[in-house]
């Protein structure tokens, strides 16, 4: 059942986390402005496609395990306890799933929040074009998770196309090279998701596996069931569209920035004034995605902690304007910022912005066009 | 990942500044262990006088919490935070390689003052909300649900540490450096504290 408000809280959190992409497109501004069919160039819709693949992909895979484990854990507990409590009949304890499960929701929540932050720590003074350097073959994540997602995708995209890997041709790695700038943005979905999950538990209440789990078919048919609730169906689908569309959005002003320059530059550098605008939009981006998630970290911290709701409509996480909020709103921002380290953020998006053309592109002048 | 610098931690002489840094985490990490073991033998000694009074051994939930509340805090505290480097002086560690073993060696050279405020302004988005909460509540801040809510802090605060101590010796791994004997009674202590907090969580729900 489409649900309207849970569409425009997905809309919002889409645009959120399109923030990061665009910034990144934008900042490879020469290679989007490269003639269409050049042979190292992906088209635009393709690396678009890339990135909300990997938007969206994450977001349902992190959200997945999540549930399943405050969803799972503890009827495993529960087991446990009963079985300890066979061992040891004397011990006083009793629990109740449903009981542990809220306490799980809450640890877990405020674990999501220390993780929310600590990626955007990391996050804003990230320079994605290092992932542009080296062999495609072997990008290497500090994330455990990002890199078995990535090697995934690497067979899965190997599968389709056969040809191209076995050459090991231009196209192929820079399809590669995607997936891995792709996957260094998308970085911040484990803490997205987690916190959707959560705001979104506050809303429609914590999943329990209620009624008769007299056999592991009957417990696994419920987990199930939890787990792969239809309102996160309809949100990843919502984020996989909007990230689609302001990805590409982004590759046309790319281009746009790469014609206007064109007259006065060469080897794909801009004016110094312009260059120098660019990183002040960046950067303003790269600020302004924490802040823009913040808000609702912090209303998720009162809700959690507090158990306040100031208005129990869903729009109150997304677009809750209080004052207070948004205060500690700007306070973390400038906390991350701070901790990330301003010089870091500048060095990092200048480096993404001078680092232009594609390095197989040099070698690709020499070559047969495919 | 063969860097000659990576090798210098183990050639390290006595006396030197990097063992007097070796030296301060070692005795920082044995203060930790030390409070943990003063944890148990509070534990023990509780569920002893339970057993004399007659009532069997029974879990207490809120004296376990209040022991893992206090011992975690004290001890992410006395591993993580910089500010309390004295208690390594109290353990007899000479001032200057406490001095030398600076802030902004920890902070890849971001400075004291950078890093601070980062974290000043991040504590002060929180004291807005407890503020705001407590104005609002008359400083009753966690109602009914004060002792599960507190619980949680403190398991979150044990995981994450755990979270840090594990990355930490993982960097160790890849920078084929030593893992020190401390390394694992770190783990092992946040680990018992993590257990000891999720323990104390069951049992106040069973109350």
């Amino acid at each position: 059942m489409f649900d309207v408000t849970l569409a425009v809280f997905a809309l919002y959190v889409g645009a959120v986390v399109s923030i990061d992409v665009a910034g990144l497109i934008l900042s490879q501004y020469s290679n989007y402005g490269l003639p269409k069919g050049h042979r190292n160039h992906l088209n635009g819709w393709v690396e678009s496609l890339h990135h909300a693949f990997w938007h969206a992909g994450l977001f349902f895979a992190y959200i997945v395990i999540i549930q399943m484990g405050t969803v799972g854990l503890p009827y495993i507990i529960v087991a446990l306890v009963e079985w300890v409590k066979l061992l040891l009949p004397d011990l006083n304890i009793n629990v109740n799933a449903d009981d542990l499960a809220e306490a799980f929701t809450l640890i877990f929540g405020l674990i999501a929040i220390v993780i929310v932050i600590l990626t955007y720590v990391g996050k804003i003074a990230e320079d994605h074009s290092e992932k542009l350097k080296g062999d495609p073959e072997e990008i290497e994540f500090d994330r455990f998770d990002l890199a078995a997602f990535y090697s995934v995708t690497k067979s899965i995209d190997g599968t389709f196309h056969k040809a191209a890997r076995d050459s090991g041709s231009l196209k192929w790695k820079r399809s590669l090279q995607s997936h891995g700038l792709a996957a260094s943005v998308a970085v911040d979905m484990l803490a997205v998701s987690a916190l959707i999950k959560f705001t979104l538990e506050e809303e429609y209440g914590t999943p329990y596996i209620g009624g008769a789990t007299e056999t592991l078919s009957q417990w696994l048919s419920q987990l199930f069931i939890a787990v792969f609730r239809p309102e996160y169906v309809q949100f990843t689908i919502i984020v996989f569209l909007v990230v689609l569309t302001l990805a590409f959005g982004a590759t046309r002003v790319s281009r746009f920035i790469f014609k206007r320059s064109k007259d006065a530059i060469k080897n794909g550098e801009i004016s110094e004034k312009g260059q120098s605008r660019l990183i002040n939009l960046l950067i303003g981006l790269r600020i302004l995605e924490p802040f823009l998630i913040m808000i609702f970290v912090m209303r998720l911290f009162l809700d959690l902690s507090f158990d306040i709701k100031l208005e129990n409509t869903i729009f109150s996480h997304a677009f809750e304007l209080h004052p207070i909020v948004i205060l500690s709103s700007i306070f973390m921002t400038l906390g991350i910022r701070q901790l990330a380290g301003p010089a870091r953020i500048r060095k990092a998006v200048e480096n993404g912005v001078t680092r232009q053309i594609l390095p197989e592109i040099e070698h690709a002048e020499d070559e047969p066009g495919e | 990942m063969n860097e000659p610098a990576n090798t210098t931690a183990d050639t390290s002489v006595s006396g030197s500044p990097a063992a007097g840094k070796g030296q301060g985490t070692v005795r920082r990490v044995w203060l930790v262990a030390l409070l943990f073991v003063l944890l148990l033998s509070a534990a023990l000694l509780q569920a002893i006088l339970q057993y004399q009074e007659g009532g069997g051994v029974e879990l207490a939930p809120s004296i376990l919490s209040r022991y893992s509340a206090f011992v975690t805090i004290l001890s992410v505290a006395i591993l993580y935070v910089p500010g309390t480097r004295f208690l390594e002086r109290a353990f007899d560690l000479s001032l200057a390689a406490t001095l030398r073993d600076g802030f902004d060696e920890r902070q890849d050279n971001r400075g004291f003052l950078s890093v601070f405020a980062g974290f000043a302004s991040c504590a002060v988005a929180f004291l807005i909300l407890f503020i705001f909460i407590g104005v609002e509540r008359g400083w009753d801040l966690f109602g009914n649900a004060s002792a599960r809510v507190a619980i949680a802090f403190v398991s979150t605060i044990a995981i994450l540490a755990i979270g840090l101590r594990v990355r930490h010796v993982r960097t160790k791994v890849g920078s084929e450096s030593r893992i020190s004997s401390g390394d694992y009674l770190a783990l092992i202590a946040f680990t018992a504290s993590a257990l000891a907090a999720v323990f104390s969580l069951i049992a106040e729900h069973s109350i």
